[in-house]
């Protein structure tokens, strides 16, 4: 297909990340437990990902279309994590 | 993040696939009714935008996006306001009961660490303060108590089955 104009360009499908960011008040059981309840993450992998916020100071916990990472963040900051979106780059 | 800590009652525990006993002394019930009031007043009547508890519980959701970030708090705010309240309503509901199903523990565990993280951003606490309760403040002993709450909470979530 042509791509006459690029201001027209709709992006529906570029993926959008979800980052969990390091804070010190929350405990690394409660992370775990939330990534395992909200993403049904196994105990390692929600282990891993809370391992990495931890160490690393942020961690991608999802990618998914914008509309569907933000649900993720919003129910991230239900449960009181310090969560952002960002375009998939 | 905080480290675990370890147990020292079993103030939760499951008792079922969707039960826990829940063991926790009446002057510490106390403690949370006072305090979850607090927090619901912060939730729905926030002095400012800028205070920083009112920042951590209603954080930035796109950092590099100023007009997506405005458009998520104006639509979304309200509901996490709604989800909060609830959150903290049931519980105070449920302040005095015995036995809890997961779902209401859940909820507990939220307006727990909903409470850590307001005490919490104004103690100003770091990941490296050092456990010594001899020396520790009123305000931080509530901060360790409520992290022990809510660590054995967790533990009883995880917690495959009765035992």
């Amino acid at each position: 297909m042509e791509e006459s104009s690029t201001d027209t360009v709709v992006t529906p499908d570029v993926p959008w990340v979800v980052l969990v960011w390091n804070d010190p008040i929350n405990t690394m059981s409660y992370v775990t437990f939330v990534f395992q309840k909200l993403f049904g993450y196994s105990l390692e992998k929600a282990t891993e990902l809370m391992m990495d916020v931890h160490e690393k100071g942020k961690a991608a916990v999802a990618t998914e279309p914008r509309e569907k990472a933000e649900l993720y963040v919003f129910r991230l900051h239900e449960h009181g994590l310090w969560a952002t979106l960002q375009k998939d780059v | 993040m905080a480290f675990r800590r370890r147990r020292q009652a079993d103030r939760v525990s499951r008792t079922g696939p969707d039960s826990f006993a829940i063991a926790i002394p009446s002057h510490e019930r106390d403690v949370l009714r006072s305090l979850l009031p607090q927090v619901r007043d912060l939730v729905t009547d926030p002095p400012s935008d800028n205070d920083a508890a009112v920042r951590r519980l209603f954080p930035t959701a796109y950092p590099d996006d100023a007009e997506f970030d405005r458009e998520y708090h104006h639509y979304m705010r309200d509901e996490l306001v709604t989800s909060r309240v609830t959150a903290i309503d049931d519980m105070l509901a449920n302040l005095d009961a015995t036995t809890l199903t997961e779902s209401q523990l859940m909820g507990w565990t939220r307006s727990i660490n909903a409470i850590r993280l307001v005490l919490g951003t104004v103690l100003d606490v770091s990941e490296d303060d050092p456990d010594s309760p001899d020396e520790s403040s009123a305000e931080q002993q509530l901060y360790h108590y409520l992290t022990y709450l809510l660590e054995i909470s967790i533990e009883e979530l995880q917690a495959p089955g009765p035992r």
